[in-house]
């Protein structure tokens, strides 16, 4: 599915609360990265350690400004557990050590949908992809 | 790098919690970090690239003059093990515009914030920074949050504190209440 940027900016942070990670979803951008490394999915009974980084975001103060900053705003839900999800990492050219981007891709089934721009024909029942900021990487 | 040694573990960002109206207590300085706040700092060559290297400037000149126990050095050896590095980045979450890494050694081991860290990194986004129509003023205010962000220091708890430590697009440098905690942390 293609969607322009702006969209993408925007639908996430509406569709995030349904996903129930507590992950910021967003429409990928393809564009973005071309060294992403997809990391492999975990055993179900693996047990994750949670490492939460501190960012800084452009902020929505109340649900008004983030709704209308929203370009999609959908109700559904995720088709996969959490760690069947495809995992993104991407790393500095210099340094593959460090960090520069990571998120996660989901399937995602519209139940209901709110708000879309007028150039979009998404529908009921139908699967979009959904990336939040959160991904499962290999650690020490 | 050895892959069956490692651990997986899942990375997310703190500032879904407020995203989401989760009420979450923060505080505001973490108890882990780099030993020492004396410290130098190497730039990556996207710094450059991207053309952020008089923001990065701007922004470490900003902790410099507050207490004597910090102090943010210039490094050129990227080899050095005491340095921090700074990025400029491109991110695929369009509401990103900086991240702070904080890394227990050089193998690329990510701390906890309750972890001794060994270096961290510094990202600010260019794609995001760009598309939000950011100016001079604001790069360094978010560059300035960053850097905080490898000083140990958190969000801020009470939201109605003026702090370049509050999240979001902001024009401003450390206030009284970044530098008091900042002092906190580190010592006058």
């Amino acid at each position: 599915m293609i969607l322009n940027t702006k969209l993408k900016a925007a639908a996430a942070v509406i569709i995030a609360s349904t996903l129930g990670i507590g992950g910021y979803s967003i429409y990928r951008n393809s564009q973005i990265h071309s060294n992403n490394s997809i990391a492999q999915a975990p055993a179900s009974d693996e047990e994750l350690s949670v490492i939460s980084l501190d960012a800084n975001y452009i902020k929505f103060d109340n649900f008004l400004d983030l709704s209308t900053t929203a370009d999609l705003i959908v109700t559904g839900k995720p088709l996969e557990n959490f760690t069947e999800r495809q995992h993104y990492v991407s790393y500095f050219p210099n340094d593959q050590n460090h960090v520069q981007d990571f998120y996660t891709l989901s399937n995602f089934k519209i139940d209901k949908i709110i708000k879309q721009p007028p150039k979009e024909s998404l529908k009921n029942g139908e699967v979009i992809q959904v990336g939040e900021s959160v991904s499962i990487i290999d650690n020490q | 790098m050895n892959s069956s040694k490692k651990k997986r573990i899942i990375l997310c960002v703190v500032s879904v919690a407020s995203m989401l109206g989760v009420q979450v207590a923060f505080a505001d300085t973490w108890s882990g970090g780099r030993s020492s706040a004396l410290r130098y700092t190497y730039y990556d060559s996207s710094v450059s690239t991207y053309g952020y290297g008089g923001s990065f400037d701007s922004a470490r000149n900003n902790w410099n003059s507050i207490s004597s126990k910090v102090f943010i050095y210039s490094s050129l050896s990227y080899n050095d093990p005491k340095a921090d590095v700074y990025y400029v980045g491109n991110s695929s979450d369009p509401t990103l515009i900086g991240l702070t890494n904080a890394y227990k050694d050089h193998s690329g081991t990510l701390a906890f914030t309750t972890d001794l860290w060994a270096y961290c990194t510094v990202t600010i986004y260019d794609n995001n920074m760009k598309s939000n129509n950011m100016n001079s003023s604001q790069v360094i205010s978010n560059a300035t949050h960053e850097i905080g962000h490898s000083l140990s220091l958190d969000h801020p708890y009470v939201t109605s504190n003026s702090a370049v430590m509050k999240k979001g697009i902001q024009s401003i440098g450390p206030t009284t209440y970044d530098k008091s905690e900042l002092k906190s942390k580190w010592g006058s």
